[in-house]
């Protein structure tokens, strides 16, 4: 009871910081978007050169460092990793592939359902069956291994990596990219921005909060605890749009998204398998890594890396459309993860105590 | 107060292998979410009367599953839950 009670208030927070942020700046439907966000950061550090998306968004920032401070809080802070860490750096680049497909992670994808964009209804259904195709693979016995303790300073590379943006944003120096036009230059008020992921990141690291987490439940379990939080974002959200006037129905026109309903239900699908092989959605990935996990630092790397890759190629999304170049990453991303789930899978108990059997 | 028991486990696989096993068995269980009063990972957990705890960590034991961790879990509305890690190494169920 008590828990439903707190997620409930998480999802809610979320949604209201999100109606807030766009009023105050943001792109609109884009008060939080944890793969947009990354890849402004990609940008900004130099590692794209698509003008319209760099800038350091201090909403990651605070998210990574409000789950730190909590964790170290509450004692749950602890080094742990070392569980295939190439397969989920490579988990990682092709969530972020998905994403810039559809133009939003699952947490945008649902403030977008929210701001009336039914191009991301179209989405969610391709979004559920990602993650339903990754609870096939968790029921045949998909494993990436088991996280073992590590050196503290592998806990602290993350918050570490994020205090040092902090530092880049408010110092500002020349080898920094901002945007001077299109999503990357709207942006709320630093200390709103900061202020929110610090709220969030607290709020996501006592409720685990988490979209993916959300729909497997749902399926493997038929727990909805997690999808409270998931509505909650999107009923509070949805409020919020309707009394502040953001709120605009139909499929054209709406803001940082395209009209292309293959590969935005594609583009989700290969977010949501990508997020159960990898055990979280990018925000939760990014709550982890506060909380020591290196394991979820190199997805988040992995995220910033595939950023890179996709707008260096010129394989993102935009209002445009998806083109052709960018519908071959998404078939191909879906390969390569039936490719990382079947590959790690592991031999059933009861197979392995027959082998034994025979083996003696 | 409400209180039931929790079996842990160290990935979701070895949670979805238990369900499997005990599936054909006679005892009566529930796949949660690791309560977050217990863990703030986003595992799966087996939860199960207290009563039955010790016999079903051994079955699963002989089934060659890894098991994590055993805890008792009292809840009473909004306050905050009681956790106890259990010690079921010795006979019976010993609060740590």
């Amino acid at each position: 009871m008590r828990d439903r009670l707190f997620i409930i208030i998480a999802g809610s927070v979320v949604g209201l910081l999100a109606v807030i942020l766009v009023l105050q700046g943001n792109p609109a439907n884009m008060g939080f978007c944890i793969a947009c966000f990354i890849r402004d950061i990609a940008g900004g550090l130099g590692l794209h050169r698509a003008g319209v998306v760099q800038y350091l968004r201090p909403e990651i920032i605070g998210l990574v460092l409000g789950a730190f401070v909590t964790a170290l809080y509450v004692r749950e802070f602890k080094a742990t990793g070392g569980s295939s860490p190439v397969l989920r750096f490579a988990l990682g680049m092709l969530m972020m592939a998905g994403a810039l497909i559809f133009l939003g992670c699952p947490l945008r994808m649902v403030l977008r359902m929210a701001g009336g964009d039914w191009n991301a209804f179209v989405a969610l259904p391709g979004y559920v069956l990602g993650v339903w195709l990754g609870t096939l693979f968790l029921r045949r016995g998909f494993t990436l291994g088991r996280s073992q303790e590590q050196a503290p300073v592998n806990g602290y590379a993350g918050p570490s990596i994020a205090v040092v943006l902090l530092i880049l944003l408010l110092a500002a120096p020349a080898f920094i990219f901002f945007s001077e036009e299109g999503p990357g230059s709207m942006f709320a008020p630093l200390t709103l921005t900061l202020g929110a992921g610090l709220i969030v990141g607290i709020l996501a690291q006592r409720t685990r909060l988490c979209t993916m987490g959300a729909i497997r439940d749902l399926i493997l379990f038929k727990d909805y605890h997690l999808f409270l939080g998931f509505a909650a974002i999107f009923v509070v959200a949805l409020i919020g749009n309707l009394f502040t006037g953001q709120f605009i129905p139909g499929f054209a026109e709406q803001p940082v998204a395209h009209l292309d309903g293959v590969w935005n239900f594609s583009g989700m699908t290969v977010v949501g398998l990508a997020a159960v092989l990898a055990g979280g959605c990018p925000m939760r990935q990014l709550i982890l890594t506060g909380e020591g996990q290196s394991d979820a630092l190199i997805t988040v790397l992995g995220m910033g890396g595939g950023a890179a890759f996709m707008h260096n190629f010129g394989l993102a999304g935009s209002p445009a459309g998806v083109a052709p170049a960018g519908q071959w990453i998404v078939i191909i991303s879906l390969v390569i993860l039936f490719i990382i789930g079947a590959a790690n899978i592991k031999m059933p108990a009861k197979n392995k105590s027959k082998e034994r059997a025979k083996a003696s | 107060m409400a209180s039931s028991c929790y079996i842990t486990f160290p990935t979701t696989f070895y949670a979805i292998r238990a369900e499997s096993v005990l599936k054909s068995q006679p005892y009566s269980f529930k796949m949660v979410p690791v309560p977050r009063s217990i863990s703030s990972s986003c595992g799966t957990a087996l939860r199960c009367s207290c009563e039955n705890i010790a016999v079903l960590k051994e079955y699963l034991l002989q089934k060659d599953l890894e098991l994590e961790g055993f805890y008792k879990l009292e809840e009473s509305g909004l306050k905050t839950p009681v956790v106890t890690a259990l010690d079921l190494e010795q006979q019976g169920i010993n609060e740590q």
